[in-house]
Order: C-alpha cells, then sequence, then structure tokens
C-alpha cells in the first residue's frame, strides 16, 4: 500500500509538472509568433519553461513531451486537460502537429538559448511545404545549432510518416464518414426492434458511440463536420447522430471521463426514440400542429422513457440515457415539457437540450419552418441564454462549434465562397476560423480547394457575410471530405 | 507490401519469431490459469510474472508486438504463432467474431494490463451486451490497442468513392441571388460576450462535480415519480404505474430494499391522495399488490435474514402499504423468516391489519401450508378478540399437531373464560401430549368445569390402554380440580386388594398417590399413612413412604 501511494503522489506531481510545462510552452510559441528572436518579451517565457524542466529533471524523469493518439504526454503519462486548461494543450498538439513532432525531448541541460533556438527553429519553417517540414526542422536545428533538444517525427500507426493533410485524412476523414453511416444503421436497427415490439438492445450502438468518442480525440472537427450532415426525411437518424455528435464534443470540452462520454453519447443518441410511438400522420405532418397533436408529441419523451424501462435490467446506462430522454425538452428554467414536478435538471439533459435545439433550429425538422443557417441558429439560442439554456453551457457549446460554426456558408472579400471545416486552431481567433474555398471569385466551383486558416498571421481574406446555404440547397457535408493527393505519400 | 515495422511479412528473424512464440505460449498459459486459479494463487502469479517479462523482453528488443487476428489463428508477422479449431475455446476465435483484425501491444504494456486484456478475450462473455471490442474500450488499456475489420473495409471503400456530384448549380444560384442583393455584414457577437467568465467556468466545474456525483437510480425514480403525480394521459398513466410496479419487484429482487421502499411510499402516497382519482387509485393499490409475489418474498426472506439492511420500523412500513390485499404474502412472509426482530416486526403488521376484522384470516386458516396456519392462529391469538376466538375454535379438531397446539396455547393464555372452556375438547385429541398440555393447564387453570370430564376418563373403556403419564396426569388434576371431594376415590385405589395383580396394584398406588399429592390439608397425609400401614408390598409400601415423607417436607415448609 506505501508504494502505491508513492506512486499515486508521484503521478500528481508529475501530472502537474506536465501541466505546467504545456502551459509555459504555449506561452512561449504564443510569445514567439509577436516578437522577433531577440526580443526581451521571450525572457519570462522561456525561464518558465526552464523552470519547470528543472523540476521534472531533478526527479530523475523523462522531461519530454510526446503527441500520441491526440493526446499528449510527459514521458508516458498522459496529460489530461480540463476547462480551464484546454487552450494551451490545444496549442501546442496543433503546433506539434503541423511540424510533424511526435516528441520533443528536453536534455537536463537544455538552456534559454537552446530554447529560444528550437522555437525559432518551429517559426521559421515555411509550413506551406508539406512534403519536408521535419526534414527543414532538423536542418534548421542544425543550423542553429540547438543543442539539448531532441525531436522525433510524428508516426502514423503504420510506422509511416505522413504529411499533415493526409494524416489528417488518414486518421480523421477515412475514419468519420463511414463510422457516421455505422450510426445511421445502428439508429435504424434500433428503431425497427422498437417499432417491431421488441426491446432496445444498446450493444451496436454502444460500439459505434465508443468508436465516435476515440475519434472525438484529435479529429473533433471531422465528427462536428459530419454533424452538417442533414435529411428532410423526419425518420432519419441524421438527427440522432447529429445530435450525439455535437453533445460529446461538448462532454469532452467538459472535461468527462471516457465512460460518462458514453453515458453521454448513448443518451443523446436515443434522446428522441419515443418518437417511435408518434402518430406518423402527426409525426410528418408538413403544416401547423392543432393543439391536441402538440400534446402527444410532447408525449415524446415519456413514450421514450417507456421504451428504454424495456431494457433487459435497469443500470446506471440505461438510467443516463433515460434522463436524457425525459429531460432534453425541459429546458435550464423548466419552462419546456414534459410539465410535471421535476426540478432536477441534469448536466446531461442540459447539454443535450442545446444539442437537440441547434440541430433542431439547422435541419428542416421542424414542421412549418425551413432551417436556420448557424449563425441565425446561434442567434435564436442566444436569446434564451440565463433561460431556456444555462449560459455557461451555451458559451461552451459556441466555443466548440464557434462563432463562424461548424458548416457555415461564407462570403469572403475576394468574392469566394468558404465552407467552415474548422475552429481557429487559435481558440482566441474565435471569429477566423478555418474554411474550405468551394467557389474562386469568378463563381466557379472549385474541386478539392485549399483549406485556409483565415485566423493565421499572414492571411489576408476577410468574410464579408455569411449565407444561408438551405436557400440555393446546398450540401456542405461533402466539403469535409475531400480525397487526398496520393504524392504526399512519404515513406 | 511493407508491414508496420517496415519489413516485408515473413522477413523475420528466427530469434525474433522465437521470442514472439514464447510471449504467445506465455499468454496461452495465463489466460487457461486464470480461469482455473484464484487470483492470489501462486502458480497464476509465475505464469502472469513470466507472461510479463517475456512480453517487455520482446517490446524493448523489437517494438510493438503485433498479431493479425484469423479466425482460429493468430499471426505475428505472417506466421501462425497460435492455433485453436474449438470455437468455444479459441482466443482467437472470440476475437475475430468481435471483429478484431490486429492486437497491438505496444512498450509500456505492464502485467495488469495483460491480466486485464486476456480477463477478457480468455472467458465467456457474461452478456450479449458486453462484447470484447466494448470491455476492452471500457477497460481503457493504454498500451493495448485494436483494429478493426471496419477500419481496413470502409478505409478502402473512402479512397474509391467517386467524386460527388457537381454543384455549380447551387453555387450559380448564390452567386445570382448576391448580384441582386449583397447580404448585410453578420452581425458578429462580441467576443467576450461569448468567453466564459471565472464564475461560469466554476459553474461548469460544478456542474460536473455534480454530475459525477449523482445517482443514475435516483433519477430515474424521480422521474417516474413526477410523471405519475403529473400526467393527466389516463393510458400514460397506467403504462408508469406498471413501470414503477415492475421497478419496484426488481428492487426487491436485487435485495435494494430501501429503494424498494421509496418506490412503494411514493405510490401509497399518491393512492392516498384525495385528488387521485378511484380508478388511479386501483391501479395504484393493484400495482403495489403484484409486488409482493413468490420470488420477491424469497428475496425478503434471505434479506431479513442476513445483515441488517432494513429497520424494525421500515419493515413495518412496507407491509402496512403492502396491507389487506398482501395478507397471504405477508403471512408467506412470517412463515420462512427466522430472525426474531424481524418476525416480531411482521407479526405486530399482521395484528394491527386484522384488528379490526379478524375474518379476513378465514380464507388462510384453510390453507394446507401448517406452519402458515399456525402463524395466522398466532396472530389470530395475539388480536384476542371474541371474533379472533371464533376463528381459533374452528381448528381444535385440525389434522395437524402443530397447529391444533398453537390453538391450545392461545386457549392457555387468553384470559377469556369462554376460550378456558374449549380446552376441555383437548381431553379427546389424538395427541397423548396435547391431552396431557390439557390436563395440565385445566388444573392449573383451577377449572371446575373441568372436573367432571376428566373424572369421566377414569371410566372410559380406552384409560386402561394409556400410558402412565398421561394417567398421572389425569389424577393430579382431579386432586387440583376435586381437592377433598376425591379422597375417598383416592383411599378405594389405594386400599383395595390386588390378588396376585402386583402391577396393578403398583400403577393405583401410584395414581392415588399422584392425585392425593395436589389434594391440600390433612386428610391426603391421612390416607397415604393408613394405606403404608395396611400395605404388604414392599414396592408399593416405598411408594406410599415416599409420598409421605414429601408431604410432610411440604407441609413443614408450608409452616415454616
Amino acid at each position: 500500500m506505501p508504494l502505491e501511494m508513492d506512486r499515486d503522489r508521484l503521478n500528481n506531481e508529475m501530472a502537474r509538472l506536465g501541466k505546467a510545462l504545456v502551459s509555459s510552452f504555449f506561452i512561449l510559441l504564443k510569445t514567439s509568433v509577436n516578437y522577433s528572436e531577440g526580443h526581451a518579451a521571450l525572457d519570462l517565457p522561456l525561464a518558465n519553461v526552464l523552470k519547470v524542466l528543472r523540476e521534472i529533471t531533478r526527479r530523475n524523469e523523462d522531461a519530454s513531451l510526446r503527441l500520441r493518439g491526440g493526446h499528449l504526454y510527459l514521458g508516458e503519462l498522459r496529460l489530461k486537460p480540463d476547462i480551464a486548461y484546454f487552450e494551451a494543450p490545444r496549442y501546442v498538439i496543433e503546433e506539434m502537429r503541423r511540424h510533424l513532432l511526435g516528441r520533443i525531448t528536453f536534455a537536463a541541460s537544455v538552456t534559454g538559448d537552446d530554447l529560444r533556438r528550437f522555437v525559432y527553429t518551429l517559426r521559421q519553417v515555411d509550413h506551406a511545404q508539406l512534403t519536408d517540414v521535419y526534414t527543414r526542422i532538423l536542418k534548421g536545428m542544425q543550423q542553429r545549432m540547438v543543442a539539448n533538444v531532441q525531436v522525433e517525427i510524428l508516426r502514423d500507426e503504420g510506422g509511416l510518416t505522413l504529411a499533415p493533410d493526409l494524416f489528417q485524412l488518414k486518421e480523421g476523414n477515412l475514419k468519420a464518414r463511414p463510422l457516421y453511416m455505422r450510426v445511421l444503421a445502428a439508429m435504424d436497427e434500433a428503431a425497427a426492434q422498437v417499432a417491431s415490439g421488441r426491446s432496445l438492445r444498446l450493444r451496436d450502438s454502444k460500439r459505434v458511440v465508443q468508436q465516435m468518442i476515440d475519434l472525438l480525440y484529435g479529429h473533433e472537427s471531422d465528427l462536428l463536420g459530419l454533424s452538417t450532415m442533414r435529411s428532410h426525411d423526419k425518420s432519419s437518424q441524421h438527427h440522432a447522430a447529429n445530435v450525439c455528435i455535437l453533445s460529446l464534443v461538448m462532454g469532452k470540452r467538459l472535461d468527462m471521463s471516457k465512460f460518462q462520454l458514453c453515458e453521454l453519447g448513448l443518451a443523446a443518441l436515443f434522446h428522441d426514440v419515443g418518437y417511435t410511438d408518434v402518430p406518423k400522420e402527426i409525426l410528418e405532418k408538413p403544416g401547423r400542429l392543432s393543439q391536441q397533436e402538440r400534446l402527444i408529441m410532447e408525449n415524446h419523451p415519456l413514450y421514450g422513457v417507456k421504451k428504454v424501462m424495456k431494457l433487459k435490467g435497469l443500470d446506471a446506462l440505461s438510467s443516463r440515457i433515460i434522463t436524457g430522454v425525459f429531460e432534453h425538452h425541459l429546458m435550464a428554467d423548466f419552462s419546456g415539457y414534459p410539465r410535471f414536478p421535476y426540478r432536477r435538471l441534469s448536466l446531461f439533459g442540459r447539454i443535450i437540450s442545446i444539442a437537440d435545439c441547434y440541430d433542431g433550429l439547422t435541419s428542416s425538422r421542424v414542421s412549418g419552418r425551413s432551417a436556420y443557417p448557424p449563425h441565425k441558429a446561434l442567434r435564436v439560442m442566444l436569446g434564451q441564454s440565463g433561460k431556456g439554456y444555462d449560459q455557461p453551457l451555451l458559451k461552451l457549446f459556441i466555443n466548440c462549434i464557434g462563432i463562424h460554426a461548424i458548416g457555415s456558408l461564407l462570403l469572403l472579400d475576394g468574392n469566394e465562397l468558404a465552407v467552415v471545416v474548422a475552429t481557429s486552431a487559435d481558440p482566441t481567433q474565435w471569429d477566423q476560423p478555418r474554411v474550405r474555398i468551394i467557389s474562386d471569385g469568378l463563381g466557379r466551383e472549385v474541386e478539392g480547394g485549399e483549406v485556409v486558416d483565415l485566423g493565421q498571421s499572414g492571411c489576408t481574406r476577410t468574410i464579408v457575410a455569411t449565407l444561408d446555404p438551405y436557400l440555393y440547397d446546398l450540401d456542405l457535408s461533402r466539403y469535409f471530405y475531400q480525397e487526398p493527393i496520393p504524392s504526399l505519400f512519404t515513406g | 507490401m511493407m508491414n508496420k515495422a517496415g519489413r516485408q511479412p515473413g522477413a523475420v528473424s528466427k530469434e525474433e519469431l522465437a521470442s514472439a512464440n514464447q510471449v504467445m505460449v506465455a499468454m496461452t498459459k495465463t489466460s487457461k490459469a486464470l480461469r482455473i486459479y484464484l487470483p492470489n494463487n501462486p502458480v497464476l502469479i509465475g505464469f502472469v510474472a513470466e507472461l510479463n517479462a517475456k512480453m517487455t523482453a520482446h517490446l524493448a528488443r523489437y517494438g510493438e508486438f503485433d498479431l493479425e487476428v484469423e479466425p482460429f489463428a493468430l499471426r505475428y508477422n505472417g506466421c501462425d504463432i497460435y492455433e485453436n479449431l474449438d470455437a468455444k475455446e479459441s482466443m482467437a476465435s472470440r476475437v475475430y467474431a468481435d471483429g478484431i483484425r490486429t492486437l497491438i501491444f505496444e512498450p509500456g504494456v505492464d502485467a495488469r494490463e495483460l491480466i486485464a486484456f486476456l480477463g477478457i478475450v480468455g472467458s465467456e462473455r457474461p452478456t450479449s451486451d458486453d462484447d470484447i471490442v466494448t470491455q476492452l474500450w471500457e477497460r481503457d488499456l493504454p498500451h493495448v490497442r485494436y483494429l478493426m475489420e471496419e477500419d481496413f473495409i470502409e478505409a478502402h471503400l473512402e479512397v474509391d468513392l467517386s467524386v460527388p456530384g457537381s454543384q455549380q448549380e447551387a453555387i450559380s444560384r448564390i452567386y445570382q441571388a448576391l448580384s441582386e442583393q449583397i447580404p448585410p455584414q453578420p452581425r458578429m457577437i462580441p467576443k467576450h460576450l461569448l468567453m466564459l467568465t471565472g464564475e461560469e467556468e466554476k459553474w461548469l466545474y460544478k456542474a460536473r462535480q455534480v454530475e459525477a456525483r449523482r445517482n443514475a437510480l435516483d433519477d430515474v425514480i424521480n422521474i417516474l415519480s413526477a410523471t405519475l403525480a403529473g400526467v393527466k394521459n389516463p393510458e400514460i398513466f397506467r403504462d408508469f404505474v406498471g413501470i414503477m410496479g415492475n421497478l419496484t419487484t426488481n428492487m426487491f429482487l436485487a435485495g435494494e430494499i430501501g429503494h424498494a421502499l421509496r418506490l412503494i411510499r411514493f405510490m401509497d402516497e399518491l393512492r392516498k391522495l384525495s385528488s387521485t382519482p378511484p380508478g388511479r387509485r386501483k391501479l395504484l393499490t393493484d400495482a403495489i399488490a403484484g409486488v409482493l409475489s413468490e420470488s420477491t418474498i424469497e428475496v425478503m426472506q434471505e434479506t431479513l435474514d442476513g445483515v441488517e439492511s432494513v429497520s424494525h420500523e421500515e419493515l413495518k412500513e412496507l407491509l402496512l402499504v403492502f396491507g389487506l390485499p398482501c395478507l397471504g404474502g405477508i403471512c408467506e412472509l412470517l412463515g420462512r423468516v427466522e430472525k426474531l426482530k424481524m418476525r416480531k416486526a411482521i407479526i405486530e403488521v399482521l395484528v394491527d391489519l386484522g384488528r379490526d376484522n379478524p375474518t379476513v384470516f378465514a380464507p388462510f386458516l384453510s390453507d394446507p401450508r401448517w406452519y402458515l396456519v399456525r402463524n395466522v392462529v398466532l396472530v389470530l391469538s395475539l388480536i384476542g378478540s371474541p371474533a379472533a376466538l371464533e376463528l381459533i375454535v374452528r381448528l381444535i379438531s385440525h389434522k395437524e399437531a402443530r397447529i391444533r397446539r398453537e390453538v391450545l396455547g392461545f386457549l392457555e393464555r387468553s384470559g377469556d373464560i369462554k376460550a378456558k372452556s374449549y380446552i376441555v375438547k383437548y381431553l379427546r385429541d389424538d395427541s397423548g401430549t396435547l391431552r396431557i398440555k390439557a390436563l395440565q393447564v385445566l388444573a392449573r387453570e383451577k377449572l371446575p368445569f373441568a372436573l367432571k370430564p376428566i373424572l369421566a376418563l377414569t371410566t372410559s373403556e380406552e384409560f386402561a390402554n394409556k400410558d402412565l403419564a398421561e394417567k398421572k396426569a389425569v389424577y393430579e388434576a382431579l386432586g387440583e380440580l376435586g381437592s377433598t371431594e376425591m379422597l375417598p376415590m383416592f383411599r378405594e385405589m389405594l386400599l383395595k386388594k390386588y390378588w396376585f395383580q402386583k402391577g396393578a396394584e403398583k400403577e393405583s398406588a401410584t395414581l392415588a398417590v399422584a392425585g392425593l399429592a395436589k389434594v391440600r390439608g390433612k386428610g391426603a397425609l391421612e390416607i397415604l399413612e393408613e394405606a403404608c400401614s395396611q400395605k404388604r408390598s414392599v414396592e408399593v409400601k416405598g411408594i406410599l413412604e415416599q409420598a409421605i415423607s414429601a408431604m410432610t417436607a411440604a407441609k413443614g415448609k408450608r409452616a415454616g
């Protein structure tokens, strides 16, 4: 027992130092963007990084930052970010990815000058030359005589070295879309089970949710891009899948554990399972619903609870699903439905409520209304901030999808059309997302358009207008999955 | 095609393959041992240590330990290192069936992870919802990864997908609209309004903490309760009553008496509300009654006789809620529970339930289960009212002696003279033990009406065949009840001449002495002395002298 306690204490200590290293390294990297190499503004960030490194090496521990599977590690210890601490790791991860760095090892004798030269080697590398980023870094380190800092290349599972885009695609895109299809298939199967009177089985759904969670770590934008997929058919499972994705993204940002995320994902996936008991003629009615019809629709959370209660045995997982199913229309101020004496809204219920509303507003599922573009949907929801929706959670949600939400259609100042495919790599650049150019300034569709980070220094493009893609029947989801260029393969 | 280490398949050195084989052998041994031995078994511990050592050494030398999964085999760099064609036993077949095609063990894997991994893949799955992939995911083994079939097939298909059709038309429509009117600049939400304040970060942190501490079952109970309390639709109400009833039963079966009590309490409170319509009240009553089934009773008995998980008060409350509709179940429970404290609670409840109208127990008095009937008699005896007495005395002639004994016990304890009068019926009972007990009770209670029937016994045909103990009890009772009135009879018994009937003489003397011992006054002693002086039989004289001596001593004690 004492040995375990010592080990736990050491792990806690190293976790703290790891966080401190990432934070201080983040500040150093950010400062290096704004100041030249010799500027005094770098003195303090350099000193802070050195201080932490000394602490680590004093304990005879491995002072290396490693990127693997979308996580940062201090040596072998995985560093978990939390709400107040996601900017720094996210930025560092992106920097390492962009430079194809799998590992940065700081020797015990590393100096401030070593660190300075290393950081400005990274600055110096031209990111546009995708094929030789890593080689250029090595050369740059050699030229600048960076001692006491070693780097290793970022490897995929196959041990091959990959260019960033292809890496992204291989890791993310190649998994994301088929996974989304599997989610839809699993939900179709579940709907069929329920419709035929059989009990719900969670096995397949659990598996796809777990896979989504795995993909979430490192390919969040790809999953969010999938959530832009829509169907006008109310019986389709796109809505369930999208609410699941949006909820998971929020849950991850809240630093929920994998198991909690699994519960949240399943609760979100099945939140509308009760609709299977709503008569089809009401569900698919094109116009306004009568009061009676509205009442029946508003019973769907109860129908859903009934369905889930039929599961074999009530356990923590099914209980959480029931909570999500019941609560998702209650609203944070309990102004929603069902209107029962119930005043204990769970975090799951609040999260799913936000995700459900956003996806509902941005699709044409709601009868008598056409889909809102993302920015309008967010405005509508912000109007309910602090009332129907918890303000902190709503802000968190917007943080996740961006002010120009993923899937937004933008008009740029060069008369180009662009689709938001990811939030900016720099979390402080919320209003400057990463976009894919889909048409040039002359209005011609662009195949495999480039992805531009509007927030990156040196980028001159600006946003002129936000457009409503649904008015023009434009399918945005395809722009998240452009085919790789095979010649980018190296190794 | 290159494999992960950048080598052609099969291009692996003999040493590496040998090392991989050793790891696999160790894995197989450990997997089997996990199923046979307890965790602290030295054999298992040794296997685990060996596996860990071999794996660590292999990883240190060769990097990852990757296995390609085939239906019945595991391959290392294209070479079979494990094969088992028995689908039930084969690790490979289990893993393959779940869709895993590659297993990857990375440097840093430790014994804990290996044991966890083998525990999952090496044993039968407990439920169909917990497949290997799910279990591996949930165990979160950082150095054990896997690739699924879909990772390969779909990746391949994705690359082969043709480019989706052009959207030039839609794009042109956009530009057409833009040429007519450029939409206004989007009203941007000021960034500072979207940045989380310190308070809001704290709120989120706290919300997460609270969520982690939530009891999911409590939430479900709250949801069901709120629904029943608030729903207007009668069909939905009925459905949810059924759900709550089922959940309550399941809580009992799971030993969660606290939660079960909470649910029952809620249903009881709801049905007692004046605003609850009769139809709903009946549904709730039926649901509550439906909870106390055979299986629930069995589990309740185990819980109540086990470690104290429910208090006396809670049990009483629970049973009172079950109430009269569940009378049979509660009686059944009483028959099974052994713990005195719990039995006491159950009995108290039954007494409360039947006090005003004991006839509710009437149907159970003809139940074929004797222990149930006996318990009901016990309860009726505690109620003690005339109506209860009326029910009890019907069982005086019950075929089960244990029940008749219970009834006799009640009659004995009863203060009602009418109840006592029924004890006389036991003088003709089939059980000698009960007959003797009845005689003793009648004598002790000095019930005068019993004298004649007891006297009649001595002249009955079957009396001669009774055993000595019973005969003694008869004469003791006669002595107790008849007192000096019996002296002439006892004298006659003692002085009677028996020619060559030593046994009969002795018995007669014994019985008379027994009777005289219960008679107060000097007459009894005189008769004994008279008989003693006349009797020649040594045995009989001995009996008489002993009785005289005892009587004298008792007299002296009383005088002292």
